[in-house]
Order: structure tokens, then C-alpha cells, then sequence
């Protein structure tokens, strides 16, 4: 039986903050957190689990990252802030996760938002 | 808005499955593509008030076959920090096309966020393509 879970993550993202945010967990496979250092957020991906994991980001391409390691991935400006899509694949976990994440301009802080639909058991 | 995604994973004792995934910023009451897959079907959904409505094209020249449900969007399983202000959805579908002798099964998680400062609802999808 396939197990799906839809998860979402969201927090104020103040420009120019010292570290990442942590916006959503996918619990034994793999942490996304944004962080923005000034000029262009940034997308992190911590791979948390035991084997390597596939990202495959929309109009970039395909990446490995090894376990325990993360890769960082800068998002795609848009007229109402950022964005990025992806796809995080385990072989070995026989697990995929869709994510979306976006940064919403505003007046005060910035606000990062993720979405991730996370498949596993396949 | 961004594209169709695609990608394909290698089970060692399932074969190969593909996944593909779409997300679009939807105004309320408007029908917009989400999936396409080239010879087997396109996915368009429609959201007015709290109901969620989908439009499954077959492309194949077998019959589509329907196994699951889609109605309001349920709250999703887990919401973290801020994400509560975006009203979290989910819906899933699950379909068959294809000729009788090589069926292909398409499972469908569709997830929204509402963003009500723009108007708009963020409809993002992921179908998982076996056969």
C-alpha cells in the first residue's frame, strides 16, 4: 500500500537573516529550509537519510546528494517574489517527494511557503 | 507558473515508475492544465468555494477506468510554523487508462495553499505513472 503525505511549511523570512529557515521535514529522507543572504534566496536540501538522494529541479536538471550531505539551490524570481520546483527521488527508500516553494514579497518581512507531497512504498 | 516536471525512478523489484508533478497559481472559478502526459491523458481541475473539481481526458484507446474520489479538499496530514494562514488541501485521485493488455496506472495527489493577499490558489499536482 502506497502511503501519501502532504505537507505543509511556512515562515517570515527576514532578508538579509543570519541562517536558514526550516520550512518543512519529510521525517527519515530529506529537510528543506530557505535562507536568504541579500541578494537571492536560496533553496536548502538536507539529505537525512541513509542513502543518496536524486533532486530534480525544474529547468536545472539532476543532482545527487550523498547522505547526510545538502545542496543548495537558488529560486527562481517571479513578479510576486521566488519559486522553485522539484522532485526528491530515493531509489533505495523507494520514496518520491514533489515540493513546491516560493517566497511572497511583502511590505514587512518576506514569507517563505513550501509544499511537499511525499510518496513512499512504491 | 511553472511547468510539468518530470522525472523516473528505478525500483530494484518494480521496474521504472514516472513521476510527474505541475503547479499553477489558480484564480477561484477557473480550469486550468495540470498534467499532461503525451498519449495517455491530461488532468484539469477547477476550484470554486471549497470544492475542487477535476477533468481526466483519456488519451489512450482503451477505456479510462476510475478508482478513487476526489470532493472538498481535506486538511492536510501536517502543517508547520505559518502555514495554517495558507489553508492547506489536499484531493487524490486514482485512474487507469490504456488497451487491456498493458494498463497503465496513474496515482494523483493534488495539494493547495490558498494565497488570499493575490486572490489566488496554488493547485500543485504529482501523478505516479506505473505500467
Amino acid at each position: 500500500m502506497t502511503a501519501t503525505d502532504v505537507i505543509a511549511g511556512a515562515a517570515a523570512l527576514p532578508r538579509g537573516a543570519v541562517g536558514p529557515v526550516a520550512l518543512v521535514e519529510v521525517r527519515g529522507l530529506v529537510d528543506l529550509a530557505v535562507e536568504d543572504p541579500g541578494q537571492r534566496a536560496q533553496l536548502l536540501v538536507h539529505n537525512s537519510s541513509a542513502d543518496r538522494l536524486t533532486v530534480v529541479v525544474d529547468d536545472a536538471g539532476e543532482v545527487a546528494v550523498a547522505p547526510g550531505a545538502s545542496l543548495a539551490v537558488p529560486l527562481h524570481a517571479t513578479v510576486d517574489g521566488a519559486r522553485l520546483h522539484l522532485h526528491l527521488l530515493s531509489a533505495a527508500a523507494q520514496r518520491v517527494v514533489t515540493a513546491v516553494v516560493s517566497v511572497e514579497a511583502s511590505s514587512d518581512d518576506a514569507v517563505a511557503v513550501a509544499q511537499a507531497i511525499s510518496v513512499g512504498a512504491l | 507558473v511553472t511547468g510539468v516536471l518530470r522525472s523516473e525512478l528505478a525500483l530494484p523489484a518494480h521496474g521504472r515508475v514516472r513521476v510527474l508533478s505541475c503547479s499553477k497559481d489558480l484564480e477561484p472559478g477557473a480550469r486550468a492544465m495540470l498534467l499532461l502526459a503525451e498519449g495517455l491523458f491530461r488532468l484539469d481541475i477547477m476550484i470554486v468555494g471549497d470544492a475542487l473539481q477535476t477533468f481526466v481526458r483519456n488519451l489512450t484507446s482503451g477505456e479510462l477506468e476510475l478508482h478513487g474520489e476526489v470532493g472538498q479538499p481535506r486538511v492536510a496530514i501536517t502543517t508547520l510554523g505559518l502555514a495554517a494562514r495558507y489553508a492547506p488541501g489536499r484531493a487524490d485521485l486514482r485512474f487507469a487508462v490504456g488497451p487491456a493488455d498493458a494498463r497503465i496506472t496513474i496515482a494523483v495527489t493534488i495539494a493547495t495553499l490558498r494565497f488570499p493577499d493575490r486572490g489566488v490558489i496554488r493547485a500543485s499536482a504529482q501523478a505516479i505513472v506505473r505500467g
